[in-house]
């Protein structure tokens, strides 16, 4: 496949921003190639499609609503209800695109339609609090959860990696609406851009 | 009525300066800072308020006063409990008057500033407003209890009146018992204390807004700090521990400078060693209020007098009074405050009804006051608006909802001009070398109609629609889908229940169970909410999955005579007429480039629609560009497409407006349309007949031009019709428009008249048909 563009393109400049008087407490890095499936199962073979795709993508069991699982190249996503996604490499994506059929439910590529931003730092939940109403504590929000939310009005999608770590991924055409917030936001902390 | 003039007492004795400055309090006399204010320089200490450091010097402003911050545009507003810091700068609001805040209400920077706020948006399991010592207390109890605690404070200094008082707590001094706390709490994680910062609203039970002044103590200011922070803090147990506010007493001129109210006196002088005169009068009407006096004299300072409204005064009290050899004045009251600018006397009188009725005239240049005390509390929030100043900022930061299409850096790089145009950063036009915008347009058009032009088309409105029952859907709200076959498009109409056209959408069917829905960008929320609310319908759920796909998509339009040859040069497979026919399309990879390729022009003729997933747009943008080179490819912007579009008389989002049926723009089949809708207002095409007067261009037409008989009647009243698009069309070398135009079919070949709504330019115009799609097109669909 060609080189995907970014939706940053122009904006994104590596280095050190804002309060660089200290270590940066944020570091983004713009994850360029990615897929990113949404999955929706009809109500009448939800449990048939999910030992189905269980067993294709090599895990026990789906994972709860609001959380994923990690896979070999990627992520599993349970939003809501019948509601999946995938994140990661394109590979299992092919897979999966082909395993569901129109009776069962649908594959909905999105990959292009998002941008994917790695967040991590010790001040990576102080910079999203200051967008993100819902509580991000690590009693609320564990490492793995995801949820569907918004900065100033932008859908977005959040998945904690790690106690400091996140994926957002946000609107392709409102990516650099966000981006500049980002920076401008996580400025008093210091910021890299990886 | 009886009279004692003038009554003398002993001034304050003891150590007292020249100026208002007395011994102690907790600022730190070893680090002056210089600031400056009305234009004069002065000097404080560390800790002191702008307030206590003018105080202090003689100068007073009233508590609650707000002042501007010179130097800064927009000029932020302070309030006189402002932090002193190196080389501020203030002076009095250039208005004249003075603005009272209630207090805890005073928002740090103006309502409507171009100041810049940041939203945070806390939870916690406790939040404590204030950090005296309930609140500290309360904190560390909470803590210890492993809750996470928010304590907030609108002071600089934590402790509340801890930093005034002199009563100790559990066997400890008020101050070390303040320092002891904070360092157990400032040691744990889960605790976080926010100075400066203002609880204003309460939302419900567990939602509080805070402010916080992140800038306003800083000599320079920080460019990463916004002006003013709001937080919003979620929170299972609020506790309110804000300390005590004190009532004041109804009477004459009470608004003199040098009246004070008690705990802010006593603030002034435990924790700023300031006095608030030299000669301090004491109103009160509680026991607590003999505090100040305690304080006072602790420091070898007496007070000319005590006045007390209580009928029954405590032997406490009188004890105190006699001991500290300070008159008291049970059961009175004062009736008023004399002075000019400030208070030189009071005139106290016997409260009640008292017989011997007889005035007392105090010679005093400062009266604290307390008739009571209550706690402070925040304010509930009502409803919108019920506080102005603050409620606006209750709803959080709304980030600009600008879009830019993939290829928006590649028409930068071909230098585009670029306009908003429903939310979205579009190119306009491509001007060459000086070239204005209307002209490039014009040359875009000519292009298009001539060679070959390319534009845009991300920005179109995507809906992507899969699933078993996704067909009986599109049926419901279009009709006319299940006959489309796969590969191939057809443009509906979207109509409401009563005819009226809502949106003209294109529909594409990529598989049997999986559709696509495009559209102008301006229409999308409306198909989509009509789309969502049949399915809301459906008792069953339906088996469908109904995704916006706008953004992952990118792709431009080919429109011209030469676009088949410069595609039929450059793509691998065979776009002639047997193998993609009109209203068709197929996918394709190009050099592993997924293309989605579709014959069609709704706009100039011959025409292609090209798309790619939006990361590779560019990489096909400049694919076309250089291999359009050999056809002279040129850039068409939005203002083109416009005049394509009103040319071929295609109806747009001011023709499709809910009020118009298919009939009356001219896309239900003709017996109908002479039938059912021949009264109505009809989609028809105008140009105009006027002509160049005395070497000046003839006038432009406009949209919301009224239509009227060309009769020779005078152009009044409501019309016969309305321009609802308009252009100037290089190919026609005239002004053309579309509009709603009453019997307007029945028109074609007349002339009328539009005029504007002041009825100053009447341009005469001809009536024509619409120009729609060649018939052909549509019909190979």
């Amino acid at each position: 496949m060609p080189d995907r563009n970014s939706a940053l393109r122009g904006q994104r400049i590596h280095g050190q921003f804002g309060n660089i008087s200290k270590e940066p407490g944020v570091t983004f890095r713009e994850i360029k190639d990615f897929s990113y499936l949404e999955i929706t199962l009809w109500d009448w073979a939800r449990d048939s499609l999910r030992s189905k795709l269980a067993e294709l993508l090599g895990i026990g069991d789906l994972p709860d609503t609001g959380d994923s699982q990690r896979l070999k190249e990627g992520r599993l996503l349970h939003l809501a209800d019948g509601s999946l996604a995938y994140l990661g490499a394109a590979a299992p994506a092919d897979i999966l695109e082909v395993a569901i059929t129109p009776e069962e439910g649908c594959v909905v590529p999105l990959g292009h339609a998002r941008c994917l931003l790695r967040l991590e730092g010790q001040k990576a939940v102080a910079l999203l609090r200051r967008g993100i109403r819902e509580d991000l504590r690590d009693t609320a929000f564990a490492v793995g959860q995801v949820m569907t939310t918004d900065i100033g009005g932008i859908g977005v999608l959040l998945l904690r990696l790690d106690t400091a770590q996140f994926d957002l991924l946000v609107p392709r055409s409102h990516a650099i609406e966000v981006w500049r917030w980002l920076t401008r936001r996580a400025a008093p902390f210091g910021y890299e851009v990886l | 009525m009886a009279r004692i003039w003038p009554i003398k007492f002993r001034t304050l004795g003891g150590e007292i300066s020249p100026d208002y400055r007395i011994n102690g309090g907790a600022i730190d006399r070893g680090r002056p800072v210089p600031f400056r204010f009305n234009g004069r320089g002065y000097r404080g200490f560390a800790g002191d308020t702008l307030a206590s450091a003018l105080l202090a010097q003689g100068v007073e402003v009233p508590e609650n006063v707000s002042l501007l911050r010179a130097g800064e545009k927009p000029a932020a507003t302070l309030t006189a409990a402002q932090e002193l810091f190196d080389d501020l700068t203030a002076r009095r609001r250039t208005n004249g008057h003075f603005r009272r805040f209630l207090p805890g209400y005073a928002p740090s920077v103006e309502t409507g500033s171009d100041a810049e706020v940041e939203h945070v948006y806390d939870q916690a399991d406790c939040l404590i407003v204030g950090s005296g010592p309930t609140g500290l207390a309360t904190a560390l109890q909470r803590a210890e209890a492993g809750l996470d605690v928010i304590v907030v404070e609108r002071d600089f200094e934590f402790g509340g009146s801890l930093l005034y008082d002199d009563q100790w707590i559990d066997g400890r001094a008020p101050g070390d018992w303040r320092r002891a706390v904070l360092d157990r709490l400032l040691v744990m994680p889960k605790v976080r204390l926010l100075n400066r910062t203002t609880a204003l609203l309460r939302e419900g039970e567990t939602l509080v807004h805070a402010e916080e002044r992140p800038q306003q103590h800083l000599t320079m200011r920080d460019p990463h700090l916004p002006d003013l922070r709001l937080r919003h803090i979620q929170a299972r147990e609020t506790v309110i521990a804000a300390g005590i506010d004190d009532q004041i007493f109804p009477f004459e001129n009470n608004r003199l400078h040098g009246i004070f109210k008690l705990e802010y006196a006593l603030s002034l002088v435990n924790r700023h060693a300031v006095l608030p005169g030299h000669r301090l009068a004491l109103y009160v009407g509680h026991t607590d209020g003999y505090r100040l006096a305690a304080s006072l004299l602790a420091r070898g300072l007496r007070p000319v007098a005590i006045i007390d409204a209580r009928a029954e005064v405590p032997d406490v009290c009188h004890r105190f009074a006699r001991q500290a050899g300070i008159p008291l004045y049970p059961h009175h009251r004062v009736i008023r405050a004399q002075g000019c600018r400030r208070v030189r006397r009071v005139v106290i009188g016997k409260a009640g009804q008292d017989p011997v009725n007889r005035d007392i005239h105090l010679d005093c240049d400062s009266l604290v006051q307390s008739a009571g005390v209550i706690p402070r509390t925040v304010p509930e929030l009502l409803e919108e608006g019920s506080v102005l100043s603050v409620t606006g900022r209750t709803r959080g930061e709304t980030l600009p909802h600008l879009r830019r299409g993939p290829l928006f850096e590649a028409q930068t790089r071909a230098a585009a001009f670029h306009r908003t145009i429903l939310g979205w950063r579009l190119a306009a036009a491509y001007p060459i070398k000086g070239e204005k915008v209307r002209a490039a347009s014009h040359r875009e058009a000519l292009a298009a109609w001539t060679g070959v032009a390319m534009s845009d088309l991300s920005h179109l409105g995507k809906i992507d629609l899969q699933g078993p029952d996704a067909l009986a859907l599109l049926e419901r709200a279009f009709g006319g889908w299940a006959s489309l076959k796969s590969g191939r498009m057809r443009p509906f109409l979207l109509t409401e229940d009563g005819g009226g056209a809502l949106a003209s959408v294109l529909g594409w069917r990529l598989a049997p169970h999986h559709f696509m829905l495009t559209m102008a960008a301006g229409s999308l929320a409306t198909v989509r909410t009509r789309l969502e609310r049949l399915v809301a319908a459906e008792e069953v759920a339906p088996r469908l999955k109904m995704t916006e796909v706008t953004d992952e998509w990118g792709g431009v339009a080919l429109m011209g005579p030469k676009a088949e040859a410069l595609l039929a040069g450059s793509l691998p497979m065979s776009v002639m007429s047997e193998n993609l026919p009109p209203m068709a399309f197929r996918d394709f990879s190009q050099d592993d480039l997924p293309v989605r390729l579709a014959r069609i022009s709704l706009s100039a003729g011959a025409g292609f629609e090209i798309y790619t997933r939006a990361g590779y747009a560019d990489i096909l943008w400049n694919l076309v560009l250089e291999k359009g080179k050999a056809q002279g490819l040129t850039l068409a912007g939005t203002v083109a497409r416009e005049i394509l579009r009103i040319a071929a008389g295609r109806p747009g989002e001011r023709e499709i407006n809910g009020r118009t049926t298919a009939a009356d723009l001219g896309l239900a089949p003709p017996d109908r349309l002479e039938g059912r809708h021949k009264s109505r207002l009809q989609l028809i095409g105008l140009k105009s007949v006027s002509h160049e007067v005395e070497g000046k261009p003839a006038p432009p037409l406009s949209v919301g031009m009224t239509l009227y008989e060309g009769d020779g009647t005078e152009p009044t009243g409501p019309g016969i019709g309305e321009i609802t698009s308009a252009c100037y069309s290089p190919a026609h070398d005239r002004e053309i428009a579309l509009a709603l135009l009453s019997d307007g079919r029945a028109r074609v070949g007349s002339l009328i008249r539009a005029a504007t709504a002041d009825g100053r330019k009447v341009i005469d115009v001809k009536v024509q048909p619409p120009r729609v799609l060649p018939r052909k097109e549509i019909g190979h669909a």
